[in-house]
């Protein structure tokens, strides 16, 4: 009975638990929390409640979207019956149509921008508190040299985009506007030229970001793995040369660091996805649902009106697919990053 | 950042400027082609001239801030090993001399302290109890060989 009972004592005191708690992912913000699955089985099942719960909620802006294209068909309509008149009157019929259309146009692209630039704060601020927490995870699974680096290339970049968006890129999205309205009106050539040069010089800059920032992870990646994968090598080597019962020790001590450290790692990567993707997934829908309807609208508008007006539509159009390219590259550079993290030095 | 910025809008307030005016002076005639010529020149210069006052500052400490980040998050996770490590090491070393102690027929309050490296290792323990000298002979060795304790290192009390 005795030994039983100082049996139970030992198994008692080889049981120690690790600590998680410094490497819990930080909690979503309030709107993005609703969105996400009070379980967490699987990513892929949590990944489609954030979907569903995303798509249910889309409804009001579904009919916003709808009813500012219904009021733009009506009054491109209005607008080619007035330029089916001959004569000088033309001119100013566009005139008043590409006005009218802006100014139709104007306040949900408006509100839409600035949708788009609190997505992407949003989601670099949850990216900069994430980030710590991974790269201490693959620290203490021994990915010194690998998470140094993916925390320095993830954190500069993401500085990089998010500053470019709302210092550059958004000026940006309203000079295509601009230009896309001039144009419009005056229909003239180096103002189309213009207008797609910003085009151009916005797709150009989001895709120098992500092609450097995915460039700069398989470049670094395979370099510091291999280092990494090296310094564990030579402390494993150091330990088995140990004295026999202090080596055993360590190396079970060592193991049982590495699997709990794993766990906790991508326990953390999954919710810290899931949440990015949270943050992300309404705004993109409900940018995406304009994007669409005006898409949609500019093809209708295109049976009956003028292509000054159905290029002006266009260009809005093409306003919203910008923002979504913005929120899209951020939110696929941190999702990139987390899974190098999770991927850890293999 | 600011900079691009500034020069993006001048560079498009200048071609709505000569947009404009080409306009006004229609396609053909003198005038026409006078206003082509000066818009042309009028952008060109816009859109030109910048570069020649362009200054690219020092870049070098830009990602320092960066890696100064990196670092303290990386030694956050080294410190939480070390300490699991640490505690892992220390409770194993204990139970495995109660274990010896038990099977010599003994009852110890056992205390082991491990070193601050980056593998912490046993380096001294604190045994307490009342043995016999062959006991405590066997237990030293037990200790000394399995766990690397020098007899120097084991305080008994």
């Amino acid at each position: 009975m005795k030994k039983l009972i100082l049996l139970l004592v030992l198994l008692f005191s080889l049981c120690i638990p690790v600590q998680a708690s410094d490497f819990t992912a930080p909690e979503a913000p309030e709107f993005a929390e609703d969105l996400l699955p009070e379980e967490n089985n699987t990513f892929g099942e949590g990944l489609w409640y954030v979907l569903k719960t995303a798509i249910g909620r889309l409804r009001p802006d579904l009919a916003e979207s709808c009813g500012i294209c219904l009021s733009v068909i009506g009054a491109v309509l209005l607008i080619s019956l007035l330029q089916s008149y001959e004569g000088k009157s033309r001119d100013m019929v566009v005139l008043a149509g590409v006005v009218a259309i802006s100014c139709l146009l104007l306040k949900p692209t408006k509100s839409l921008i600035a949708l788009g630039c609190d997505t992407v704060t949003e989601m670099s601020d949850y990216g900069k508190l994430l980030l710590p927490v991974m790269t201490a995870a693959l620290a203490a699974q021994g990915g010194t040299v690998s998470s140094a680096s993916l925390y320095t290339a993830t954190a500069l970049f993401d500085a990089v985009l998010s500053t470019a968006v709302s210092v550059l890129l958004v000026p940006m999205v309203y000079i295509f506007l601009v230009l896309g309205v001039v144009n419009a009106a005056v229909g003239d050539a180096m103002m189309k030229k213009m207008r797609d040069f910003v085009k151009w010089l916005m797709t150009w800059g989001l895709k120098i970001v992500l092609y450097g920032f995915s460039a700069y992870l398989g470049i670094t990646g395979v370099i510091s793995g291999t280092a990494d994968q090296a310094a564990v090598k030579a402390t494993k080597l150091t330990i088995s040369g140990m004295v026999p019962v202090v080596g055993s020790i360590l190396s079970d001590a060592s193991e049982t660091i590495l699997v709990s450290a794993g766990v906790v790692k991508n326990a953390a990567g999954i919710y810290g996805m899931l949440a990015i993707l949270a943050i992300a997934v309404g705004p993109f829908l409900k940018i995406g649902v304009q994007y669409l309807l005006l898409k949609l609208t500019a093809a209708i508008c295109g049976v009956f009106a003028g292509k000054e007006i159905t290029g002006l539509i266009d260009d809005f159009s093409g306003a919203m697919g910008f923002l979504l390219a913005m929120t899209g590259t951020l939110c696929l550079l941190l999702l990139i990053s987390v899974v190098c993290f999770l991927k850890g030095m293999g | 950042m600011e900079a691009v910025r500034q020069y993006l809008l001048s560079v498009t307030a200048a071609a709505i400027f000569c947009g404009i005016a080409m306009k006004l002076l229609g396609k053909k005639g003198t005038a026409a082609s006078i206003g082509k010529m000066l818009t042309g020149l009028f952008l060109a210069f816009t859109v030109i001239s910048p570069f020649a006052k362009l200054e690219i500052g020092d870049v070098t400490g830009f990602t320092d801030a960066f890696e100064a980040d990196a670092s303290d998050a990386v030694a956050a996770g080294q410190s939480h090993t070390k300490k699991a490590m640490a505690e892992i090491i220390k409770s194993r070393s204990e139970a495995y001399i109660l274990d010896k102690a038990e099977a010599l027929g003994v009852e110890l309050t056992v205390e082991v302290t491990v070193s601050d490296a980056d593998i912490p290792i046993p380096t001294a323990v604190r045994l307490t109890g009342k043995v016999s000298p062959y006991v405590k002979s066997q237990l030293r060795s037990a200790i000394a060989d399995g766990l690397g304790i020098i007899k120097e290192n084991q305080i008994w009390i």
